[in-house]
């Protein structure tokens, strides 16, 4: 039984997931969340478990965790169903965009289902809004970290559940998450997602996060790559099987047009940091105090008995929310 | 292009502004000196994408409040002028915006607000664009838009490139405090409502915009957010806005046949085109940000109205590689470069301070103070200097405070709000308190430079 591994003998009452951050100051709230910590925890461990690892690494994936890796594929077929229209007199981003979030929407409740063993079909009340929010926003035709962050939720319940466990670290960020990057980069570039909320100049990168993250730790002790190396535009695009940082990056000179230092002037600048190990252990505290930190990003979550808003025993008793603790 | 601004103001128009302090609190509340002189030089060395020093920038500020305070809520502007949309720091952009759209004075311009964050330039972007306004305030209309808040800046940019590139947030401050002023919307020739994000459900006239107090921190809903957040969407009537603030609207709410405009002029959102009509023509949105981060490809549009009102869209790309400028170092953000013990350092004198700052006026507390004073008729307008006021409220008792006597506070089934807000002041108080002890503990440890020490917590006394 999946209750008795990771998720204990936790029992779940599962509820309709709802908004808990309204204003600036439901933040302190939300850091001092379990779902804050459980969520940190997570991506800690997730991190951890590929240092050192190649993208194409050679991983064993037993064989029902193959469904849940493959369960995105119908996804990335719909896209071939509802091709981009013509432009015409659109603003933006193609609002064939919106027929595929229907047609996802309308069969993302059977997927989640068919990922969850007969004893843990409730859960998919809980799950839905997650994986429905993450691969942008159908009315305004966009992504961000916001989605990313949903997806990453998503996974976290998945092992609330006993759907995972820690032995599929290294499968959940190379295979799972992997196939979700290009997923949502198909998205990005068919349907012209719009970036949503991007910081500009002053992010990492206009829909992602967490490949940076989780590829610097694929970077960490290698002899061949120094950081550096990533401002060159053939080393990323040779080298993006190696890690999820360079695919990444290769991503970025695909889609971004003039000088690097210009249009990812924070890739540029973290470019001088003298090793790996401070690169991903600067990518932490970056993800928390300009993602999980910023209110206009993290107004969008949901909780539920899974990603629980309860305020964590440990949790100070202070009134200011800080950046940096 | 005459406005309703400087002598030809309407007494009305004046008495209001009489009343209304234009006192910083950076800066207090003198009068300000500022030759045409300094301000061409200014413009000149903006041009150039070059900082102007922290002190002209605190004068340049301090000027500008005093010429935006006189203007009203719904600015009234003749044509022939040029509409821009957002700019978002892409200052080379602005520059070739200039060079198709004509220079200033010679065109008359209206931008809609966004000139701030996510690009790479914000500082240079705005003080040019306020330089210009404050030189020829006739000529260059800037109105607000919901970039232009000390909330929102602090996410997307402009907050971190003003601590860059000037060592410290005086220079983002005094600009947030410009933002205040900014005015939320303007009428051309009685026809074209211009504002930089759409319409309210909670405003069916101009005239209900006008008694809007427009001097604060862009708040989290009412009309003044959505003026600033909403988009028109091609539905019926109001729905919910996906961002988390203002409204969508459709075609038939009604807001052009009420006030007897034309159309309604936007920015707000990114257009492929630079351009784009919606519900016929009655709504338009104007984008002026081309290659909009790099990646989207889009060009930039602005729209130029005749004396007649007839309406010519100039269309502009993103400048040439060669006409933008190099890079600075390469600046290793915070993150990445202190070890854990630096990172603290650095972050619990200036950080925490600027934190607690930035509490204080992000509103809530001040909000939840006021609020609670004026429901008991203790007070009545919103304090004209917040920090002061926060801080006196945390050393005095409250009839020294606001002057009331004991007895005077007669609504007391706001007892409970006003206690509440005063618990939140406690809470506040501790917390400086503890930065206070934490900052002299670093001091003692010996590990920090005298880099800056005005920034401390002391701020309180």
């Amino acid at each position: 039984m999946a209750e008795s591994s990771s998720s204990g003998d936790n029992v779940f009452t599962f509820v309709q997931p709802k908004r808990e951050i309204l204003n600036q100051f439901d933040l302190n709230k939300w850091i001092h969340s379990k779902a804050y910590a459980d969520y940190m925890k997570l991506l800690h461990d997730l991190n951890d478990s590929v240092k050192g690892l190649r993208t194409t690494e050679d991983i064993q994936i037993p064989g029902p965790k193959m469904d849940i890796i493959y369960m995105l594929d119908p996804l990335r077929k719909w896209i071939a169903e509802h091709p981009p229209e013509d432009m015409g007199n659109q603003r933006y981003g193609n609002k064939s965009f919106r027929r595929w979030h229907e047609q996802f929407q309308s069969s993302v409740h059977n997927l989640i289902v068919s990922i969850l063993p007969e004893d843990k079909k409730g859960a998919a009340i809980e799950l839905t809004p997650y994986l429905l929010d993450a691969f942008g926003n159908p009315t305004r035709i966009d992504y961000g970290s916001g989605h990313e962050a949903s997806f990453l939720i998503f996974i976290l319940c998945l092992y609330k559940i006993g759907v995972l466990n820690p032995e599929d670290h290294k499968l959940v960020v190379l295979r799972f998450f992997n196939m979700y990057l290009r997923l949502c980069r198909e998205l990005q570039s068919e349907y012209k997602l719009e970036p949503a909320g991007s910081r500009g100049v002053h992010a990492i990168d206009d829909y992602q996060f967490l490949p940076f993250l989780f590829g610097s730790s694929q970077m960490i002790g290698n002899k061949r790559f120094p950081v550096e190396s990533y401002t060159k535009k053939d080393t990323c695009e040779e080298n993006a099987h190696v890690s999820l940082f360079f695919d990444a990056v290769a991503f970025i000179f695909k889609t971004k047009s003039g000088p690097f230092y210009e249009h990812s002037n924070q890739l540029w600048n973290i470019s001088a940091v003298p090793n790996w190990d401070k690169v991903n252990g600067g990518m932490f505290k970056m993800y928390e105090a300009e993602v999980l930190r910023k209110f206009p990003v993290v107004q969008h979550l949901v909780f539920g008995s899974l990603f629980d808003i309860t305020k964590r025993e440990d949790a100070p008793n202070d009134s200011l929310v800080r950046v940096v603790e | 292009m005459a406005s309703d601004n400087g002598s030809e103001g309407t007494s009305n128009d004046m008495s209001t502004a009489a009343t209304v302090r234009t006192d910083s609190p950076t800066l207090g509340g003198s009068v300000v000196n500022i030759t045409t002189e300094d301000l061409d030089r200014q413009i000149e060395t903006l041009r150039k994408c070059e900082l102007i020093t922290e002190q002209e920038v605190k004068s340049l500020c301090a000027k500008a409040r005093e010429i935006l305070v006189q203007e009203g809520n719904v600015q009234v502007i003749d044509s022939p002028v040029t509409i821009c949309g957002d700019i978002h720091g892409q200052f080379y952009d602005l520059v070739e915006l200039f060079r198709v759209g004509g220079s200033v004075p010679d065109t008359n311009y209206l931008f809609l607000g966004d000139f701030v964050d996510r690009g790479f330039y914000s500082v240079e972007t705005f003080l040019l664009l306020l330089a210009l306004k404050v030189r020829y305030p006739d000529r260059m209309m800037l109105i607000r838009g919901n970039h232009e808040s000390r909330q929102i800046t602090q996410v997307y940019g402009f907050y971190d490139e003003c601590q860059r590139k000037y060592g410290s947030a005086a220079v983002w401050r005094c600009c947030t405090e410009v933002f205040d002023f900014l005015s939320l919307s303007a009428v051309i020739c009685g026809k074209v409502f211009c504002v930089h994000g759409g319409l309210s459900p909670s405003i069916q006239t101009l005239d209900q915009i006008r008694t809007i107090d427009r001097k604060q921190e862009v708040p989290h809903d009412g009309p003044m957010c959505d003026l600033l957040w909403s988009d028109p969407e091609d539905s019926v009537g109001w729905g919910m806005s996906p961002r988390g603030a203002g409204y969508l609207f459709g075609q038939d709410v009604g807001f052009c046949e009420t006030n007897g405009v034309e159309m309604i002029t936007r920015a707000h959102q990114l257009v492929m085109e630079g351009y784009k009509y919606h519900f016929g023509e009655t709504v338009l949105t104007v984008w002026s940000a081309p290659n909009y981060c790099y990646r989207c490809g889009n060009v930039a549009a602005i729209l130029e109205l005749d004396e007649q009102l007839n309406k010519e869209f100039t269309i502009f790309e993103a400048a040439p590689q060669e006409n933008r400028g190099a890079p600075a170092k390469k600046p290793q953000p915070d993150y990445f470069f202190m070890s854990s013990g630096q990172f603290l350092d650095r972050h619990t004198s200036e950080k925490k301070t600027e934190m607690y700052r930035n509490y204080l006026e992000e509103n809530a507390v001040l909000e939840a103070v006021t609020k609670a004073l004026s429901k008991m008729y203790v007070m009545t307008e919103r304090p004209a200097n917040p920090m002061e006021f926060i801080v006196k409220a945390m050393k005095y008792p409250l009839q020294q405070l606001t002057g009331a006597q004991p007895g005077v506070v007669t609504n007391m089934a706001y007892r409970t709000e006003y206690e509440n807000a005063m618990k939140e002041i406690e809470k506040l108080k501790k917390e400086v308190e503890a930065l206070k002890k934490e900052n002299n503990e670093l001091k003692e440890v010996g590990q920090k430079t005298e880099s800056n020490p005005s920034t401390d917590v002391d701020i309180v006394d």
